[in-house]
């Protein structure tokens, strides 16, 4: 009994308080900005983290990937609905008619909820489709606005939608 | 894609067994039995912290009763004081975000959940405040593979005709040598890449429209290692390994499923060391690659054939969710990075079959357990074919044997078949569906399973967060587990109390290819035979009716 006492003493000691204490102390010494969550700043302010998706609704901006909780204060969790589930059609056609640009057919992720609700991407496809109607909102030339698509995305086939509204926000018009 | 597929798969594969083999080879060597193992310079500190403890190994040596009961012991102290510590939470320091008092379902299913390795979540990460996340579940993310490595090495040392060793040894043993390296190394490589690891507490920032948004945050990096490195598989957050802070790019995926990969693997080649049979040990791990290797090839046929966004997170592509899907499931892990819920129904039926095979690596020490089960069961098998006592190492396998062997296969399929039927006859069990016709069953299935197998992983859709799911799943939780880790060290036990048959051209070859295929049938039959007709109802009728 006196081993098994002190055994588990000195293993919670070891891996519930000194593992992720000294883990946190590299963490702030080495990269202090990721490991406080890769906080975005504008002017002072925190406008949100490069990882986390935020909600955007009006028409100057890109929409994000339709999300099964509240972005704003909710816990994260996907819709759950099953491929066979007959639900999953009637959502899907639901959020095509919220995000349909331009009659264009959309792709698969704007018209399904991502697996937290707070995927902070959107595929270059669903980028492209936006592209009309923020060239009109912002009077900026569609290439203009296909050029930072192009910029934020890099290599990769899909792009960050608050990084690439900062851009937007950023860029002259 | 399916050149894609085959890329990513290989190198990973390549790259987790070959530093599955030197750590392996570094299990063998430093969990070597007292009396022939060489001691280092960290061994004699060791040592030294050990006797400060009040263990003195090289005197107590345990039998498998004496093995077991200290093993118990721990597992009540951390049961009990896990229990407590989330019961009462919100009363307790650490607790930036207000987190309220786990009511008693949720703190008994939660307690036994991390403890057995399965890490079946019925409460988002987001409800717990640091310390419980940090000092109560966090150290329970050590602790809980520790208990099966422990018994999977004593049992490998029976059969090796040595001492058992002490638990107590063997526990501090494994948690200082691998476990705190290897999740210090790979944590820090994982805040690099973007994971975070703070105790700031949740912030708000104001959107680019002017919303106010609150972002939950946490020591998470620390957490995240050692979920993947011992195979425990609980979300930080309820979204688990799908959330941008767990899990925020490909790099970040591809460590975590190696992590997973890794101490499963070594396993069979620490046991070869430790036998003195390389070959033999070879021979497992081969057996179980190729069964981890058709697994994903099939995983990769129904989402490659069926591709969707749906439940999944855009950054790690569809050959990331694949790959994590079916690592997660084989080895036992629990961790998600897609909904499993929302994915095709044959992924479905491989992540099952995963689960209920439960040697596809299987977790960390439970899954090695598994395969030298299934490996007495095939010797068994070939011994009635040819009418000969079987043995297994020089050991004969007698009635006591046959009898705890018989038992160790039969608790999984009753646990989960039982927990499955009677669920599908009370209203609470029923009530909690949210999907319709086939698919319901299978999530029913899929808790089950992943409570039985020590997985973790759910059909996340059904409304388990009651009473009922609390209370139905813990039995399957803990009998799951431990009724498997104490009746194989009754077999090493008494294994090892025989005398050992002299080898000659008719003793059982186990270290055969003939022997790796007799392996793989009792393996795939005994599998399929149990859960052939449950599986034809659920994944497979959803599938055929879609």
């Amino acid at each position: 009994m006196k081993q098994a006492i002190r055994v588990t003493v000195f293993v919670t000691a070891l891996c519930g308080i000194v593992f992720p204490a000294l883990l946190t102390l590299f963490g702030q010494l080495l990269v202090p900005d990721k490991a406080a969550g890769s906080l975005v700043q504008e002017n002072g302010k925190f406008i949100g983290s490069e990882l986390i998706a935020q909600p955007f609704t009006s028409k100057q901006y890109f929409h994000g990937r339709p999300s099964a909780v509240d972005q704003l204060a909710g816990s994260s969790a996907g819709d759950n609905l099953a491929a066979s589930n007959p639900e999953l059609g009637k959502k899907m056609a639901e959020f095509a008619k919220q995000n349909q640009v331009d009659g264009a057919s959309l792709p698969d992720d704007a018209r399904v909820t991502s697996g937290s609700g707070f995927d902070p991407h959107i595929s270059l496809d669903y980028a492209r489709a936006q592209v009309k109607r923020i060239a009109t909102e912002r009077n900026l030339s569609r290439d203009a606005v296909q050029r930072l698509i192009d910029q934020e995305a890099g290599n990769n086939q899909y792009v960050n939608v608050l990084m690439l509204n900062l851009k937007l926000d950023r860029s002259p018009s | 894609m399916w050149t894609q597929f085959l890329l990513q798969f290989w190198i990973l594969l390549v790259i987790a067994l070959g530093a599955a083999v030197l750590l392996g080879r570094y299990i063998g060597t430093v969990f070597a039995p007292v009396g022939i193992r060489k001691t280092d310079w960290i061994g004699k500190l060791e040592r030294r912290l050990l006797l400060l403890l009040g263990v003195d190994e090289r005197k107590q040596d345990q039998s498998w009763v004496g093995y077991s009961k200290s093993l118990l012991l721990v597992n009540l102290l951390f049961f009990v004081g896990g229990y407590l510590l989330l019961r009462f939470q919100g009363s307790l320091p650490l607790n930036p975000n207000g987190a309220v008092n786990l009511d008693w379902s949720t703190a008994l299913h939660t307690t036994i959940s991390f403890m057995t390795n399965t890490d079946q979540q019925h409460y988002s990460g987001e409800a717990l405040s640091y310390l419980s996340q940090t000092f109560v579940l966090g150290t329970m993310l050590f602790v809980a593979p520790t208990m099966a490595f422990t018994v999977c090495i004593a049992v490998i040392r029976g059969l090796a005709n040595q001492p058992l060793g002490n638990f107590y040894a063997d526990f501090v043993r494994f948690i200082l040598r691998i476990l705190i390296p290897v999740s210090f190394l790979f944590g820090l490589l994982l805040i690099l890449l973007g994971v975070p690891q703070t105790f700031g507490g949740t912030v708000t920032v104001t959107t680019l429209e002017g919303a106010k948004q609150l972002i939950y945050r946490g020591p998470i990096a620390a957490f995240e290692v050692i979920k993947q490195l011992g195979n425990n598989g609980a979300g930080f957050f309820g979204a688990n390994g799908a959330h941008p802070f767990e899990n925020p790019n490909q790099y970040v995926n591809f460590i975590q499923m190696f992590l997973m990969l890794l101490i499963p693997m070594s396993l069979p080649v620490a046991y070869g060391k430790m036998i003195g049979s390389a070959k033999q040990g070879r021979l497992f791990l081969g057996v179980m690659t190729l069964l981890f290797i058709m697994m994903t090839f099939g995983m990769a046929g129904s989402l490659l054939a069926n591709p969707t966004a749906h439940g999944q997170e855009l950054r790690f592509g569809q050959i990331g969710t694949i790959l994590y899907s079916s690592i997660t499931t084989a080895a036992e892990t629990g961790a998600v990075n897609a909904m499993h819920d929302s994915l095709h129904p044959l992924a479905g039926l491989i992540q099952l079959g995963n689960m209920m095979l439960n040697v596809v690596y299987g977790g960390t020490g439970a899954g090695f357990l598994n395969v030298l089960l299934y490996a007495f069961v095939a010797v068994f098998l070939t011994g009635l074919l040819i009418g000969r006592t079987p043995t297994f190492l020089g050991k004969k396998l007698e009635t006591f044997e046959v009898k705890l062997m018989a038992i160790t296969l039969l608790v999984p399929p009753f646990l989960i078949l039982v927990g499955t039927a009677v669920s599908m006859y009370v209203a609470p069990g029923v009530g909690a569906i949210s999907n319709p016709g086939y698919h319901g069953l299978s999530q029913v299935l899929y808790e089950f399973t992943s409570a039985t197998a020590n997985n973790g992983s759910g059909f996340e859709g059904l409304g388990d967060a009651n009473v009922y799911w609390n209370v139905s799943t813990s039995f399957a939780l803990f009998f799951g587990r431990y009724i498997p880790l104490i009746l194989m060290l009754a077999i090493a036990g008494s294994l090892k109390a025989k005398p050992a048959v002299p080898q000659d051209e008719f003793s059982f070859k186990t270290d055969t290819p003939l022997f790796g295929t007799v392996f793989l049938g009792t393996v795939v039959l005994v599998g399929a035979l149990t859960f052939l007709p449950v599986l034809v109802l659920g994944p497979i009728a959803d599938w055929l009716t879609m």
